[in-house]
């Protein structure tokens, strides 16, 4: 049996090849006393985990109230925090008026199109590119990102997984890898709905180097031409450019 | 970066030793976030501050096992994982309230199994399986349970194996494993009185 656990540890530390992965999962599902010994070994790292932290946080805080506290945001005056709200009103007002100034500028486009297409189709339920999306809702980018990667390599054509995982690294302002996933999405044969272009042009447009918003103009302009999905977003941006 | 964080980063990657020194600094270092939490998220003092104590252990394990990218302070980083960690806490609170459940939440390590396995596992993950390895965890010996504490906290084999004066990491891991199985035996035993 000790056999078997240093074998689901090796899963659970990713040692194991494709071929071996797969068949542990099989074997998940179709050993009943395997399974016991996955979810015993899933369960004794929980609570090893709990223990550690209790044990971490008595140490920890027995030295927070042994050494002089630190200085708490929670501490300062009352006057003081009036007057910060106030400055941060002024600002709030002043970045305000200044976006709204610059609303229609193309980053800000791209930008907006992000945080809208991702809170339209993100919601969460229970596979694996829900739970990614759901840590994505979360902020959770590096756990998201390993579920979408992980959904993307076990199904190598799965477009939905490509652009989460783009979308993800765009969050992250990973532009190069964001732009990796959405080329490879572009280049997907047989998919009912393809935005991968579109969403090339959405990054270069965050991006915004030198030369960007030109390449991004060109993805745009064919987004259009060949009715890709996201046709209407790019030709109502282009006659903003 | 912060001198401040480049500090606390090399010395959360460095020896045991200094690695803990670096773990209370930054413990205390963002203490008060623990009163931000009761005010934003209305949870109460002992809420708040296992949500913090959570998520101080996560950033550190993240960024001993090189998972952290740097590109934020550590001040952002450590505040999204709390914020995470009040959010979940909510959630948590607010289903307890309205259901009894027979399996509990569990640990992040299963989203790496796909959907048919993850959902088989699910099911046979359950609050008297935890409270039993609880119990058992006590029942297994000071030796066994410090071992697996600090594979847990993120040491190497061979890390643990100079810590705790052990010949090679191959003689820690055979003995982890051995003592992993152990509180597997008792937890059965257990289970079939």
């Amino acid at each position: 049996m000790q056999g078997n656990l240093e074998y689901i540890e090796s899963y659970f530390k990713q040692d194991l090849n494709e071929d071996e992965r797969t068949a542990f999962e099989t074997k998940c599902e179709t050993d009943k006393a395997f399974a016991n010994e996955v979810a015993f070994y899933i369960t004794a790292k929980q609570v090893l985990r709990e223990t550690l932290l209790e044990q971490k946080t008595g140490e920890w805080k027995k030295d927070a109230e042994e050494e002089t506290p630190v200085i708490s945001i929670a501490k300062k005056s009352t006057l003081l925090r009036w007057v910060a709200y106030a400055a941060a009103a002024c600002l709030l007002l002043t970045v305000s008026l200044f976006l709204f100034e610059a609303k229609d500028s193309p980053q800000k486009l791209a930008s907006a199109y992000v945080s809208k297409i991702l809170s339209q189709t993100m919601d969460a339920s229970h596979d694996s590119l829900q739970l990614g999306i759901a840590a994505y809702n979360n902020k959770e980018y590096d756990k998201a990102l390993q579920l979408f990667e992980g959904v993307a390599q076990r199904d190598l054509l799965n477009g939905d997984a490509k652009k989460y995982t783009g979308l993800t690294y765009l969050r992250q302002s990973n532009y190069e890898k964001a732009l990796e996933q959405f080329d490879a999405l572009a280049n997907m044969q047989g998919l009912h709905s393809n935005p991968g272009n579109f969403l090339k042009a959405v990054t270069l447009l965050e991006r915004n180097n030198p030369g960007d918003k030109d390449e991004a103009k060109i993805l745009l302009q064919k987004v259009v031409t060949e009715k890709e999905d996201g046709s209407e977003e790019a030709a109502a941006w282009l006659k903003k450019f | 970066m912060l001198q401040q964080d480049s500090q606390i980063l090399n010395g959360l990657k460095s020896q045991y030793v200094e690695r803990c020194r670096q773990e209370k600094i930054l413990y205390q270092q963002y203490y008060y976030f623990i009163d931000e939490g009761s005010r934003k998220y209305n949870l109460n003092y002992d809420d708040s501050f296992s949500a913090y104590s959570d998520a101080v252990l996560s950033a550190i394990h993240n960024i001993v096992e090189n998972r952290f990218d740097g590109r934020s302070s550590i001040k952002t980083y450590l505040y999204q994982i709390f914020s995470n960690k009040c959010i979940d806490l909510i959630r948590k609170n607010t289903t307890n309230k309205q259901q009894v459940h027979k399996t509990m939440p569990v640990a992040d390590i299963i989203s790496q199994l796909p959907d048919n396995a993850k959902n088989t596992i699910e099911r046979l993950v359950t609050n008297e399986l935890k409270a039993n390895i609880k119990k058992q965890l006590e029942a297994i010996g000071q030796k066994c349970k410090e071992l697996l504490l600090m594979f847990e906290d993120g040491l190497t084999d061979r890390e643990i194996a100079e810590l705790l004066s052990y010949s090679n990491a191959a003689v820690v891991k055979t003995t982890r494993l051995r003592c992993l199985d152990k509180l597997r035996e008792k937890v059965a035993v257990s289970n079939a009185n």
